[in-house]
């Protein structure tokens, strides 16, 4: 039995030795002074990260990239949340439409959606080709089906109906219904999809460049220059990304668990002294 | 004039009419029961009631004003859902205050109901508790003290205790029906359940394909159905065609008409015993086809010429068994038969 457990837990620790290698192998290039013709660097330093954050042009893509995602993850959630409440309250049977729409973007190519959104938007009464706002409104479509399935899903585990009739019988309007009683059950759900498209837009490139290339840097463009010039700093940025997007997951995940508890105070630090359960 | 009245209230699904011009009325105070089989129309009713369902003809007057088309939150209706409906973000304290909170009332006085509401449905120490740490019976309770803290001018609820096991169910009913005594509160309970009708009801209602076909006090409903569907749904009534009864009787009587008879009226005994029937009913002979143990109820199905009678006798002794193909008297009063209209 001992013998085992003792395997198994060999055969996760590969598992994750075999998974985190490239990131600990990324790491390791990342604090390298140099790293060629060694099995390990020959010494370690921080400055490839001191020089990153010391470059204005990251900093500045670094600010443009959260601008195009926060902006398209915040629209496309506040429109999804409210487009999937009126459907599942009102309007049930366009359900399946919805869904196929929110679907779509998995069935074009990025690089075929890119040249497309182009051509459409570079002439015309909206002629806003190579810059931000066709950025952020591809990204908008980009994101949907995972905004769909993740808002959907949280919606269907409260009885939304029910629950919105309930308050309504008790004095509610229909939109302190919704922010009192609907936002706070699906919250977490949809803080998770929010993140998983904030992760996904963090990482894109064949839009980026398609779309605004160096028009508008972002993150991911300025990685793909400085590639080009050190390995060590482009070891550097995907790291930083890492760690950037580790700390938004964690800092969504125990903002999700403090609503699911539904104990507001203890967002603001007081606990409650709940009873023993059943 | 009623307090509540329901006049000629249509509803259709998809062209389906599901309640054909109903028509009831309620007075201040009573707990009238909607009684019916599944997809009859009830739970309908209720919700055009609460507003939640739009009518598609007839009125609903509630203390003389028309509420027909008036948002939900604008009618003074309160509805317990079978489902619970509890918010699972709020505590039970904040569930049961949500209300008052709607209503814009102060923290002082919201604390003061809430303590009295919990106290009256029995929850205290539970205030911090969130819906999915109590049990059934608990959450029923939250559901009906969050309703009813707001004062309605009456309390909808919809086979609220459905989800529940039989002992709680009957605890609750005695329960509500308390509460429902102590604050005078107009109540209108669907269920499907015959006996929790007859056990919690001032007045039941009972509901056939959209219509009302019967109403009156529980015991009027149980002792006088007015038809057939009555008489099979609301007992364990013995409906036999007018011609199985003249047979089974041997006398004539009135033809073309169904009658019915409660199975606990009808007395048996082992053939020979008790002497003869009299002139106030019939004996006639049968043979024991089986026996349902129910409880304080043995409940044995006779057969006698070529009818099927079921005969209630309480269970108070093993002696009184009676095993398979038993011949057996039967003494059935004649003012126990009752004749049905429809």
């Amino acid at each position: 039995m001992k013998e085992k457990r003792t395997l198994h837990r060999f055969a996760i620790a590969l598992m994750f030795l075999y998974l985190f290698m490239p990131l600990i192998a990324t790491f390791l290039y990342s604090i390298a002074t140099d790293w060629y013709d060694t099995v390990l660097p020959k010494g370690l330093t921080l400055s490839w990260y001191v020089k990153l954050f010391q470059d204005v042009r990251f900093v500045a893509a670094l600010g443009r990239t959260l601008f195009a995602c926060s902006v398209a993850v915040g629209l496309n959630i506040a429109v999804m949340v409210v487009s999937l409440f009126i459907v599942s309250l009102y309007l049930p049977k366009l359900e399946r439409f919805l869904q196929a729409f929110a679907m779509l973007p998995y069935a074009i190519p990025g690089v075929i959606g890119a040249v497309g959104l182009i051509k459409v938007y570079s002439s015309g009464p909206l002629a806003i080709s190579g810059t931000v706002w066709l950025l952020i409104g591809a990204y908008f479509v980009v994101i949907l089906p995972y905004t769909y399935q993740g808002t959907r899903n949280s919606m269907r585990t409260v009885d939304l109906p029910q629950l919105v009739s309930a308050a309504e019988l008790l004095g509610a309007s229909k939109p302190k219904a919704f922010f009192k009683v609907v936002l706070p059950n699906i919250l977490p759900g949809v803080m998770v999809s929010a993140l998983l498209s904030f992760s996904v837009l963090f990482g894109e490139f064949v839009l980026t460049n398609f779309l605004v290339g160096g028009y508008y840097e972002t993150v991911q463009i300025y990685l793909m220059r400085r590639m080009r010039e050190s390995g060590h700093l482009s070891s550097a940025v995907v790291i930083s990304y890492y760690l950037f997007v580790f700390c938004l997951s964690w800092i969504a995940l125990k903002l999700g668990q403090n609503f699911k508890n539904g104990n507001s105070d203890n967002l603001r630090g007081k606990k409650y002294e709940l009873p023993h359960y059943r | 004039m009623s307090y509540l009245i329901i006049d000629k209230v249509t509803k259709k699904f998809d062209g389906t009419v599901v309640l054909n011009e109903i028509s009831l009325a309620v007075e201040r105070g009573e707990l009238v029961t909607l009684l019916g089989p599944s997809g009859c129309g009830k739970s309908t009713l209720l919700r055009c009631i609460a507003g939640l369902n739009e009518v598609d003809g007839g009125r609903i007057l509630l203390n003389d004003r028309d509420i027909t088309y008036l948002a939900p939150r604008k009618r003074g209706v309160g509805m317990v859902f079978q489902s619970y409906a509890l918010f699972p973000n709020m505590t039970v304290y904040e569930n049961i205050a949500f209300g008052l909170k709607m209503q814009g009332l102060k923290g002082g006085y919201i604390a003061a109901r809430v303590k009295e509401m919990i106290d009256l449905v029995g929850l205290g120490g539970k205030e911090k508790s969130y819906p999915r740490e109590l049990s059934g019976g608990q959450q029923q309770r939250v559901a009906l003290a969050r309703s009813m803290i707001v004062e309605p001018d009456v309390l909808l609820l919809d086979e609220p205790f459905n989800a529940l096991d039989a002992k709680i169910r009957k605890m609750l009913q005695m329960e509500l029906k308390n509460i429902q005594k102590k604050s005078g509160m107009t109540m209108i309970f669907v269920t499907h359940d015959q006996e929790e009708a007859l056990t919690i009801s001032d007045r039941i209602f009972v509901i056939n394909e959209g219509r009302v076909a019967q109403s009156g006090k529980p015991l009027e409903i149980y002792s006088q159905p007015a038809s057939e569907f009555v008489a099979r749904f609301i007992g364990n009534f013995n409906v036999l065609k007018g011609e199985e009864f003249e047979r089974l009787v041997g006398e004539p009587l009135i033809s073309g008409k169904s009658l019915a008879i409660r199975p606990e009226v009808i007395k048996l005994s082992l053939n020979g015993e008790n002497g003869k029937g009299h002139n106030g009913s019939w004996r006639i002979k049968g043979k024991v086809v089986s026996v349902f143990l129910k409880g304080n109820i043995l409940r044995y199905r006779v057969r006698s010429k070529d009818c099927i009678l079921d005969v209630d006798v309480l269970n108070n002794s093993l002696d009184c068994s009676l095993n398979y193909d038993t011949s057996v008297d039967l003494v059935i009063p004649k003012d126990e038969v009752k004749v049905l209209n429809l």
